[in-house]
């Protein structure tokens, strides 16, 4: 049985920010989550800025995973996963650095946990007001969100959100050799429900950037889509990964 | 038959000559590349192959000859550029194939080497005693 301070420990929800290049806005990120959820770890994954956001961060009061190089989106959370993997955490918290995700809501994502699901995507179209988005982003939730729910049976209406709450089994599914280095979104989703781990979403609110630069900005769309068109169509044939060495790191 | 003959009669001597020099001189840049452990053994076989297949087909066209009426080929400078270009594709697929496997495990170890440095500092920071 493990210490009393150790179990209350895993018991509190980690929550991973995966940073590249948010210094001036990642210190107010970590203060806001701090002050909506008072008792969990909060930890930045800097994916090898070159400015000051790990500096920042620590300040703020995060704990902080240094990638020496830039991965990408999906290799930095996944760095957040192993990490949690090996605190032995139980209930995991993602949201984006840039300030689009409102942190009073990782207690809605929480409870969506706690109501049996393993995954719980916040989703800013199920609000009363959902944010203005560009037509291009509105085209591809759509779409891809007409994929998932045909493929899952579960209403999914934003599937490229970022703030997700997910279990420790989850989390566990994910950490393999050959979860996508940029974009980890509907074929990610489907994955998991094929899986057989409960997907559904819970309305959360999102704001415009604050600056910075979105990842789904200029020739990246077109690329995104492509990715997310070839991962979707080989996902019920194709392979874990053909280059395992062992497991994931971690 | 006598086409055969004849498209052989076609290749000039100097372009032999050059053949020769050309596949004798990548041999000998690739054993050299080898030797100074620039090029690891794996990757100098497909250049050694192809340094010998060069040699091989200058010394007997004729196979060339054979390879161009194969593929229906006008000359066998033509064969011989289809058979390379075909080679080429193959070749950088190959290369592909090993960058996304290098890539796999980059990020793997980057992965690790960012949480162990975590560890590290949490040991550093953590009270004596």
């Amino acid at each position: 049985m493990l210490p009393p301070d150790q179990m209350s420990e895993r018991a509190a929800p980690m929550i991973v920010i995966p940073a590249y290049n948010e210094a001036g806005r990642i210190g107010d990120v970590v203060r806001a989550v701090r002050a909506a959820t008072a008792d969990s770890r909060i930890v930045v994954v800097d994916d090898g800025s070159t400015d000051a956001t790990p500096q920042e961060a620590r300040a703020a009061g995060a704990e902080v995973v240094s990638l020496p190089l830039n991965l990408g989106y999906g290799s930095a959370l996944q760095t957040g996963y192993l990490f949690a993997r090996a605190e032995g955490v139980e209930r995991l918290v993602q949201l984006d650095a840039d300030g689009q995700h409102e942190p009073a809501c990782i207690q809605k994502l929480l409870a969506g946990l706690d109501d049996g699901l393993d995954v719980a995507v916040g989703s800013r179209y199920l609000t009363a007001q959902p944010p203005s988005v560009g037509f291009a982003r509105r085209t591809g939730a759509w779409l891809f969100g007409k994929i998932a729910t045909l493929w899952t049976g579960v209403r999914i209406t934003d599937p490229t959100s970022g703030f997700q709450a997910l279990s420790h089994r989850a989390v566990a599914h994910l950490v393999h050799d050959s979860f996508p280095e940029d974009y980890p979104d509907t074929d990610v989703l489907i994955d998991l429900h094929r899986a057989g781990l409960r997907i559904g979403e819970v309305p959360v609110l999102m704001y415009p950037r604050r600056g910075g630069k979105s990842m789904h900005s200029g020739g990246k769309v077109a690329f995104y889509a492509y990715k997310m068109f070839l991962n979707l169509s080989l996902l019920p044939v194709r392979r874990t990964s053909p280059f395992r060495s062992g497991r994931a790191a971690g | 038959m006598r086409a055969l003959i004849a498209s052989i009669e076609e290749i000039p001597s100097g372009q032999k000559t050059v053949a020769f020099v050309l596949a004798l001189s990548m041999l000998a840049v690739v054993i050299e590349l080898v030797r100074r452990r620039k090029l690891r053994e794996e990757y100098a076989l497909v250049w050694l192959g192809t340094g010998l297949a060069l040699l091989l087909l200058a010394w007997q066209h004729q196979w060339l000859s054979w390879f161009q009426n194969l593929i229906s080929a006008k000359s066998p400078v033509s064969a011989l550029f289809f058979g390379g270009f075909v080679f080429l594709m193959w070749l950088c697929l190959l290369f592909s194939v090993r960058l996304s496997k290098m890539s796999a495990r980059q990020k793997s170890l980057v992965q690790k080497l960012a949480l162990l440095e975590k560890q590290v500092a949490d040991l550093r920071d953590r009270p004596q005693g």
